[in-house]
């Protein structure tokens, strides 16, 4: 879960006090909208301020974070396939070639892919005279497999033949990966994996020069640099860190000394990269000549700044402060500097199966009847802040295949606080085994203080304190446990601690545009692990691993069948596959209670020219963002 | 004065060893998820569990983990903050190169903190107490009562909303990559965070100061320092104010060195690279080795500034000697 570090700020969204309602602002849908009317130009320094500094030093192996995917696609790495940098209404989450020359060739079995590598496209400085080839995109999915490097998300490789015998020490090459030549990457996959598309499109595969002074290092420029490549990272996208140029690998890495253009949690400074050539690239404008990077600082002085056009925008996950987002909605020379677009991303409250009275598909399903969905969102900012959302996977992922689906729908989603809302929750209550007199409202002991799960903050507890009062009514009464929100990922990613029910603090974002990365992580049986258990419904649990984890409970439902038919699919039927596996998911298991389906609120200075959303990065696109000159 | 020396550095000895027990063992027993874990990604596979935990030193037994920190904590070339162990679990950067790019900010924060709460502090104080109960002593209890009682974070948004972006007579926070700390100090980057940082020590430092010296000035030393007919100011500032300066000095070590350890609210709010922002930084995502060596960096300024305002103590008042 790049989305780890995303989810965890993506809760300050919705920590966000009263926001005004309203409409969204200048930028929402549209491809690229400029605040001032003017037509980009380019050139100038962009100002950017960040609240942290990216999660793993820029170390494209390793780095698992929205921020950090948003300037590699951008800015510093390109890819076999990338994305053009729009909303998904304008091709943002379809996938273009950028160092390919076109789609990869897939075999009949769909277990060989093969790209060609566009000619002529060179490296950043040092590295200016090196082009880039097939072997380079080999040497940086080594790089991911190699153990000592410990990288981010190699699981995603793992249908490559032989990259997990590779990681495991078990083989010296990973032999599903070849270059026949120097413009062509041949891959072999033990498995179809219809969105290995995508998965080339991540930061992992952008390609790694090799080592001047060795060229047969494995690593290439990267060897000896297992914990600190990003400070050494050679560009390939519009920009490079400034000072580049200055980095030698004709030395051994001990002596080599790090790019200066970035500064853990200090600072960045991008500039131009010369060896970019735009001929090459239909994906990146590149508007700025510059970029500098501010990290820290707080939240309401950084809005400050942006109003005040000293910096020109907060580029993180979190939201601009609540009276800034009123602020610039309500001021007539300020509403089209604030632009709310859709994330791929979601809120909900989870429920345990394996835990009383959630071993029931009725208690389950009437809390989804239950819960004010409408107070929920109130609390953390109001429409501006995200869409109700009546299933799990984000609608632009699904094609809006299930806009209108809501199979727990109440009046104006307000659930257990509407007479009508209520009927429905105790009708389904009175279902249930734990309903023992049939009025809809839970009478068995297992029903008193469960153990529950919410984040600390005012926000997150008022909204706890809301589905608490909703599920009094069908009776269910809830011990909450409060935690900061990083401590309450520690309790529920353990399943051992049986953690029946979360308050909807937790919340998941793609990693890229296929719900691949919703159901993979959360939904799929074989993932509950030990520690770091992201399934923490045990959807798809097995007796054994019930048993092992302490549950009375050890028959659980699965979605394993529904999620592993859409594997090897491709293009429609794929989504409507993922499409048909969310029905299920919310209609025979019913693991969750969904809540929003979030939005990105971003507010920018005036120099700001033009403006465009990126669907795949869930962000601003810094490539297109323009400054008046 | 040798034997002196000696003890308190003993003392110093144990009070690190005990700083770093109490850091160390709040580290092992509470972090909220397992560093290697939050650093292996998600689906971590045994081995690569196992390979972090092993880089992180975290597979050793745990007397082992602790010496290998305790030895980085020996002020020696070589040892202190030693790169193999003391490197941020999050950007594997070392902690002593992050922490001397950040010291000068830091000192340069607390240095001119300490010169403007000297020089708003004790003036008020001794008007204060050379007129008591007039308009102006009851000016510098408003000032004092103020000062104290506003909250740090609240009086630096404070500061930056009126003077920055209201009136626009002040920079904003932060300092731009690449500008070098002196050309931030003349263009007046550091002029709010130093009286936000004033403010509150320079209200107490009023009160105490016009206590002490309200009480000096009652002493039979002081009327017979008027009896031998010294001029009255002669006799504030050399025999009242001397005496009522000595628990200053005491605060002022104390104080100086605890924001040397890092001010983490100001260098926060007003987006200072220093040691309390870096502090902060650490404290917020569990990485320990950077918590570990500014807490005890702290630690070790508080220390030291102990014992050199002991040392001062014995110039100050003739009638403290060490034996």
């Amino acid at each position: 879960m790049r989305r780890y570090a995303k989810v965890l700020v993506l809760a300050v969204v919705l920590a966000m006090g009263a926001v005004a309602c309203g409409g969204g602002g200048g930028g929402g849908g549209n491809a690229t909208s400029s605040p001032s009317g003017a037509k980009p130009q380019k050139g100038g320094t962009l100002n950017i301020a960040q609240l942290g500094d990216v999660t793993a030093a820029f170390d494209p192996q390793k780095e698992y974070y929205q921020v950090s995917f948003a300037y590699y696609q951008c800015c510093l790495l390109r890819t076999l396939l990338s994305y053009n940098g729009q909303d998904s209404a304008h091709d943002g989450t379809t996938l273009f070639p950028d160092l390919a020359t076109g789609m990869p060739e897939v075999s009949s079995d769909n277990l060989t892919w093969t790209f060609h590598l566009k000619q002529g496209i060179h490296y950043a400085p040092p590295m200016q005279d090196v082009e880039i080839t097939a072997p380079d995109i080999i040497r940086a999915l080594y790089r991911e497999a190699t153990p000592s490097v410990a990288a981010g998300y190699g699981f995603y490789y793992n249908v490559i033949q032989g990259f997990s015998d590779y990681a495991n020490g078990k083989a010296k090459t990973i032999s599903g990966l070849s270059a026949p030549d120097d413009f062509t990457l041949v891959v072999k996959l033990t498995e179809p994996a219809g969105d290995l598309g995508y998965r080339f499109a991540l930061p992992a595969t952008a390609p790694i020069p090799p080592s001047p002074s060795d060229p047969k290092a494995v690593l290439g420029v990267a060897t000896g640099h297992d914990d600190d490549y990003g400070r050494f990272l050679v560009a390939s996208g519009p920009y490079m860190f400034e000072g580049s140029e200055n980095l030698d690998f004709s030395v051994p890495a001990s002596q080599q000394k790090p790019v200066a253009g970035y500064v853990p949690n200090k600072s960045y400074s991008l500039v131009r990269n010369p060896s970019w050539d735009p001929s090459t690239d239909d994906l990146r404008p590149a508007y700025v000549d510059a970029m500098q990077v501010q990290i820290g600082g707080d939240e309401s002085v950084l809005d400050q700044k942006v109003e005040a056009g000293e910096v020109d925008l907060v580029f993180d996950t979190s939201a601009p402060e609540p009276e800034f987002i009123q602020k610039f909605q309500t001021t007539p020379d300020l509403k089209d500097q604030i632009f709310i677009d859709p994330t791929q991303g979601n809120y909900y409250a989870t429920m345990n199966l394996g835990t009383p009275p959630f071993d029931d598909i009725h208690v389950r399903k009437a809390v989804n009847y239950a819960i004010d969905k409408d107070g929920f969102r109130r609390i953390g900012g109001g429409p501006a802040t995200a869409e109700i959302a009546g299933h799990f996977v984000p609608d632009s992922m699904l094609n809006n295949l299930l806009k209108d689906y809501n199979p727990y729908a109440t009046p104006n989603d307000q659930g257990a606080d509407t007479p009508d809302g209520l009927n429905l929750a105790k009708q389904e209550m009175a279902q249930s085994k734990y309903d023992h007199n049939g009025d809809g409202v839970c009478d068995d002991p297992v029903c008193k203080n469960v153990l529950t799960v919410a984040n600390n903050t005012k926000t997150a507890q008022a909204q706890a304190s809301l589905i608490q009062q909703n599920l009094q009514k069908i009776g269910i009464t809830l011990d909450i446990k409060s935690f900061t929100q990083s401590a309450a990922y520690g309790k529920v990613f353990d399943p051992k601690n049986h953690i029946a029910f979360t308050t909807g603090w937790a919340g998941w974002l793609k990693d890229y545009p296929d719900a691949y990365t919703f159901f993979f992580p959360v939904m799929y049986g074989p993932n509950i692990l030990d520690q770091y258990n992201t399934n923490y419904s045990m959807v798809g649990a097995t007796p054994e691993q019930m048993k092992k984890y302490g549950y009375s409970v050890t028959q659980v439902p699965s979605m394993d069948a529904q999620i592993e038919k859409c594997f090897p699919l491709t293009g429609d039927a794929r989504v409507q596959c993922w499409a048909d596996a969310d029905k299920y998911l919310m209609e025979n298991v019913v693991p969750i209670i969904p809540l929003e389906f979030s939005n990105n609120i971003t507010i920018v200075s005036s120099r700001i020219t033009n403006w465009t959303y990126s669907a795949y990065n869930d962000s601003a696109s810094l490539d297109y963002l323009a400054i008046a000159q | 004065m040798g034997r002196y020396l000696i003890r308190r550095m003993l003392f110093f000895v144990l009070v690190l060893f005990v700083v770093s027990v109490v850091t160390f063992i709040i580290f092992v027993k509470l972090p909220s998820v397992d560093p290697a874990i939050r650093a292996a990604g998600r689906h971590p596979s045994p081995r690569l569990l196992a390979t972090i935990r092993h880089k992180f030193g975290l597979d050793r037994p745990l007397y082992v983990q602790y010496w290998n920190f305790a030895k980085g904590l020996i002020p020696l070339p070589g040892l202190f903050l030693n790169k193999e162990v003391y490197f941020s679990y999050q950007n594997h950067v070392p902690v002593s190169e992050d922490i001397y790019s950040r010291l000068p900010v830091t000192i340069t924060l607390t240095v001119g903190a300490a010169i403007i709460w000297l020089l708003i502090g004790i003036p008020i104080g001794v008007v204060s107490a050379i007129k008591p109960r007039t308009a102006i002593d009851r000016a510098g209890m408003i000032f004092a009562l103020f000062g104290v009682s506003a909250p740090v974070f609240w009086l630096a948004l404070l500061a930056l909303y009126i003077f920055w972006f209201k009136l626009g007579i002040a920079p904003s926070s932060g300092i731009p990559p690449g500008e070098s700390i002196w050309v931030s100090i003349l263009k007046g980057r550091f002029v709010l965070p130093w009286f936000t940082l004033a403010l509150s020590t320079a209200a107490f430092y009023s009160r105490m100061v016009r206590g002490n010296l309200m009480e000096a000035m009652s002493e039979d030393y002081i009327r017979t320092a008027r009896a031998k007919g010294l001029s009255e100011r002669r006799v504030i500032f050399k025999h009242g104010l001397r005496s009522a300066l000595t628990p200053v000095v005491t605060m002022f070590g104390m104080d100086v060195a605890f924001l040397l350890g890092g001010a983490v609210v100001t260098e926060t709010v007003f987006q200072l690279p220093g040691i309390g922002q870096y502090a902060w930084t650490a404290i917020t995502v569990n990485d320990f080795p950077p918590i570990m060596g500014v807490t005890v960096l702290g630690a070790l300024f508080i220390v030291v500034a102990n014992l050199l305002v002991d040392i001062v103590y014995a110039f100050l008042d003739p009638r403290v000697r060490y034996a």
